[in-house]
């Protein structure tokens, strides 16, 4: 319990909570006690905090034994519970009487997250008394120095009203018991239980530092169960807690922590004299077992001594996570050495829980320099621990060959862009030069190939024209020649560079899209004429001359 | 012969008279006149401005007249050439410890910005051409070859080449900035008067060793700066080194 007094002239507010180590939803309560009647205001109440229904309000008296006086207290007292875990200031209260207001100091509780508690074993008997009682534990299974919480859970097919003769549980050998929360709140609730509803409560709850490894046996509680005038006397079923050995070789700067630790290191300062004394203050924060906990290691350099044992203060408070809080170690060091040192960090281990293994951590690197003393002597059995690596960092050798680095930076000048640009772009130029060069001797093949097929167009005329006045033997290959003549005619018109001879659906297509379609119905009768002669009609000379004509006239109108 | 000889003696003479300041210094320092040494670092570095073993010796010197701002110049300046000189790192720590006010060193640049600045922009520079030639090796190799899977690695290759192109010309970039920036300055003096923009002495000083940024020009003689906890004040230019 956390008590804060104001004195005024003569008034006096005081502001109480108890628990101030308490777990989310656990009962707490906040009594303001003056000796000057007035409005009560507390502020700074947390906005999880949730109002209970106990209001008590009064007054009493006390006898001043200095002066004689009788001194009479006005109170009010409130319960509820507060819904979010952390560290919560509250207060100050305030009585506000007339125009004047007289204030309390604050509060600080600490709010635990709500540690999930297991049952343990009910027997089948237990289950047919009126009520029974068992030992419920946050773990089955810990770790050697890990904390347990275990509470008393009562069930009752009555509602009690209340109890007496309590024999608290135990455990062989634990070797610190913190009791947590309040045991003056109990709250009767209805709980469904192994099909049955029942009458429950909670009470005694403990955090338990055990000692020791293997399977511990929780020894039973005992209580009388009251309704009214009748009682009901219960013995609890024993619990079980199994306690595993931390893993062996454990680092040789361990303190023997279980939980979540760290350091921090701070020293009074940096420049000193030789032989002269330092403070250094270290201190280390945790979750865990931190009462438990052995000094840090210093890792201090050669030349470098505590001087006497250290101050050693502790502000540990003890809820649902364990002990938590910090030791302040602060020592005094000698120094015996000269120069400029640096201090390696001053360094712990502890077991993490989380990860189930050894983790270490460091306070920060500090450089101190100290100052000759001419006059100092030192001591020839000097024989400070020292770290593996010599401690005295300083190089102050002179450096004897000039170091001259290039004054000249290329970057961004006319020839590094040059440098970075010119293989890329020229890279690129090649890349089209070659790709047009590719693409001019396609086109010069098929050009070739136009004049070579428009070649094969005059020889075919000249040929038709040599058949022309031959006689009717030579009409096949007569109309055969027109009809090539022809098809030669359109693939350089519709410059077919492929070797593949044009068919007559084709070049009609052609000719009847083009700007030659006037020549269709000329184009389709040459062909028509071609084809019956392959069919054996006969043509005269007049007829192959007009032909012949017809072909000569298309071939002209293409080459317009 | 005779004539190529001659011409070398000359030569080296030239060559190290300029560095007779170096190795003055060198032999006062040795003879713990720290004073003298200080002179001769001071005017080796103002004649060989790039002579990073002498801004070193000066800042040694310094710290044995226990003039500690101006040591801490001296080895920021070291740290401008080679971010990552560890000799000059503790001397800095040193420095701070023993100052009037004793503070702790920080680096002014990340341990990774350290380690590229620490290579020589050239080398990125250089980094980034090369990259450059191999890329266009590779083009020529897609346009000359027939080989489908060659054309495709060659690409993948490319790709792989241009990402490190852009990779090594920003770290040029930056690493040409940092080389090149000299905004940043140290109080060399126990203490300095900070103003107002209209030239007006405020009771606010900046004392020996305090890094600031010039972050605008007032006039000749004032500029504004920025300390390194993100204050602005304006000083006289010349209470500060730059670095």
């Amino acid at each position: 319990m956390i008590s804060s007094f104001v004195f005024g002239q003569k008034p006096e507010v005081t502001l109480t909570i108890n628990p101030t180590d308490a777990e989310v939803g656990e009962t707490i309560s906040i009594t303001v006690k003056s000796n000057v009647q007035g409005q009560i205001e507390i502020d700074n109440l947390p906005s999880s905090f949730v109002y209970g229904y106990d209001i008590m309000n009064g007054m009493e008296q006390d006898m001043d034994y200095n002066t004689g006086q009788v001194i009479t207290y006005y109170y009010s007292s409130q319960t509820g519970a507060i819904g979010k875990p952390g560290k919560y200031t509250i207060g100050p209260a305030f009585v506000k009487n007339g125009n004047k207001v007289y204030q309390s100091e604050t509060v600080t509780i600490n709010i635990g997250k709500k540690a999930p508690m297991s049952v343990g074993t009910v027997s089948a008997q237990q289950l047919k008394d009126p009520a029974f009682g068992t030992i419920q534990t946050n773990k089955k299974t810990i770790y050697e120095g890990e904390p347990i919480i275990a509470s008393a859970k009562v069930y009752s097919k009555y509602n009690p009203t209340r109890l007496a003769g309590y024999i608290p549980f135990s455990i062989k050998g634990a070797i610190e018991t913190h009791q947590l929360g309040s045991q003056s709140n109990i709250k009767v609730s209805q709980e469904r239980f192994k099909g049955l509803d029942l009458y429950a409560f909670e009470y005694d709850r403990k955090l338990i530092f055990p000692n020791g490894t293997g399977t511990y046996q929780i020894e039973p509680f005992q209580m009388s169960l009251f309704q009214g005038y009748q009682s009901f006397p219960i013995t609890s079923s024993a619990g079980v807690v199994n306690i595993r050995p931390l893993p062996a070789n454990p680092p040789s700067d361990f303190i023997s922590g279980v939980g979540r630790f760290d350091i921090s290191r701070k020293i009074d300062t940096f420049k000193i004299k030789q032989g002269d004394v330092f403070k250094m203050s270290v201190e280390v924060t945790g979750i865990g077992n931190i009462q438990n906990t052995t000094e840090p290691h210093l890792n201090l350099p050669k030349g470098m001594i505590v001087y006497g044992d250290p101050v050693v203060t502790e502000n540990i408070s003890f809820n649902s996570s364990g002990a938590d809080g910090t030791i302040l170690y602060e020592y005094n060091i000698q120094v015996t050495t000269s120069g400029t040192i640096k201090l390696p960090p001053a360094t712990l281990s502890y077991f993490d829980l989380n990860s189930e293994s050894y983790q270490q951590k460091s306070s920060d690197t500090v450089t101190v320099v100290i100052e000759k003393d001419q006059s100092y002597v030192v001591a020839e059995n000097d024989d400070t621990p020292s770290t593996k690596e010599e401690n005295i960092v300083v190089n102050s050798e002179i450096r004897t060959k000039p170091l001259i680095k290039s004054e000249s930076n290329w970057f961004g000048t006319p020839i590094y862009w040059a440098g970075l640009g010119t293989p890329i772009l020229g890279a690129l130029l090649f890349f089209l030069i070659t790709k047009r060069k590719e693409d001019n001797q396609e086109e010069q093949v098929a050009k070739l190939k136009i004049k070579e097929k428009a070649r094969e167009t005059i020889n075919y005329v000249s040929r038709s024209k040599e058949l022309l006045n031959q006689g009717p033997e030579a009409n096949d290959e007569f109309f055969s020649s027109v009809e090539t003549a022809l098809k030669k005619a359109f693939e350089v018109e519709m410059n077919v560079q492929q070797d593949r001879i044009l068919n007559k659906r084709e070049i009609l297509d052609y000719v009847r899209n083009s700007k030659h379609s006037e020549l269709y119905s000329e184009v389709n009768d040459l062909f028509s004429k071609c084809e019956l002669s392959r069919f054996g009609m006969s043509a005269s000379n007049d007829s192959k001359q007009q032909v012949f004509e017809q072909l000569s006239s298309i071939i002209k109108q293409l080459k317009k | 012969m005779k004539q190529f000889v001659a011409f070398i003696v000359v030569f080296l003479q030239f060559a190290s008279f300029g560095q007779n300041d170096f190795f003055d210094g060198i032999k006062a320092f040795n003879e713990e006149d720290y004073h003298l040494a200080a002179h001769h670092f001071r005017i080796e570095t103002q004649e060989n401005p790039n002579n990073v073993s002498g801004y070193y010796n000066l800042g040694l010197s310094l710290m044995e007249i226990d003039s500690l701002g101006k040591a801490i110049w001296a080895f920021e300046k070291v740290l401008k050439f080679n971010p990552n000189d560890s000799d000059a790192q503790i001397q800095l720590e040193t420095c701070y410890a023993g100052l009037e006010t004793p503070k702790i060193w920080e680096p002014s640049i990340s341990k990774v910005n350290a380690s590229i600045y620490s290579v020589s922009t050239n080398f990125w520079a250089g980094l980034s051409i090369t990259f450059s030639l191999l890329i266009a090796i590779f083009i020529v190799v897609i346009v000359r070859s027939n080989n489908n899977s060659v054309k495709k690695m060659s690409q993948l290759i490319i790709a792989v080449f241009g990402a490190g192109l852009i990779f090594a010309t920003v770290i040029s970039y930056t690493s040409s900035a940092y080389h090149n920036s000299n905004n940043e300055g140290i109080v060399t003096s126990e203490f300095i008067h900070t103003y107002t923009k209209s030239m007006v002495e405020t009771p606010t000083t900046l004392s020996e060793g305090e890094r600031v940024t010039i972050t605008n020009t007032i006039n000749e003689d004032f500029v504004e700066v920025t300390t390194i906890l993100g204050e602005q004040h304006v000083i006289q230019k010349s209470d500060i080194e730059l670095i």
